[in-house]
């Protein structure tokens, strides 16, 4: 997960999780849901284990707010 | 009688035909007639109540008395308008503690509407977010 972004405080790279590293702009067939453009419930379930919940504590300047 | 009484209400219908005309033409314009009237009245003589700290103290009233209305100062054109305030990501962290979050886009090859285009796009978006400067925020 990249946290560092300048923009905000911090970001959840959602591309980086569910690409399919063969096939960098396609859904890694495990989290396809067939359509090609929802991810499948184990796409989901990667998508917020990817989330670190350390943003949403009560000092998020321990991210990237406390570079600038 | 009833053909007297007819005839004498066309008479005088003939003879109030050209105040019933102009009355209609009156009540055609006047909506248009009063509203320029009511802007050039705005803009000459628009008047407001003093914005900010009065250049005088208001006048003490005699005691036992209401307070002294302020005279409202004279203006020849309208307010003017409030300072423009540049909302940006930085600036709504000073108004209000937020910590502001940004998620990439998935990967939709495949997908029905799929194009190189709008690949590129989301390319450049994420690339956006992930490394945007802060003052584009």
């Amino acid at each position: 997960m990249d946290t560092t972004s300048a923009a905000y405080d911090g970001v959840i790279d959602f591309d980086a999780v569910t690409r399919d590293p063969a096939q960098p702009t396609r859904f890694l067939p495990l989290y396809d849901s067939g359509d090609h453009l929802h991810p499948s419930d184990a796409g989901y379930r990667a998508m917020a284990d990817a989330i670190d919940l350390a943003l949403f504590s009560s000092r998020p300047a321990t991210t990237q707010a406390a570079s600038r | 009688m009833i053909g007297a009484d007819w005839l004498a209400r066309a008479r005088l219908a003939s003879k109030c035909l050209p105040a019933i005309v102009v009355a209609a033409t009156l009540l055609a314009v006047y909506p248009t007639l009063a509203q320029q009237a009511g802007a050039e009245r705005w803009v000459g003589t628009w008047t407001t109540a003093p914005v900010g700290r009065p250049q005088n103290p208001p006048m003490p009233a005699p005691p036992g008395r209401p307070p002294i209305p302020q005279t409202p100062q004279r203006q020849s054109g309208p307010p003017a308008p409030a300072p423009f305030l540049h909302v940006n990501n930085q600036t709504l962290r000073q108004i209000v503690r937020v910590s502001i979050g940004g998620a990439t886009l998935t990967p939709f090859e495949g997908a029905a509407y799929f194009t190189t285009v709008g690949e590129g796009k989301r390319q450049a978006v994420n690339q956006w977010i992930r490394r945007a400067p802060p003052t584009t925020g």
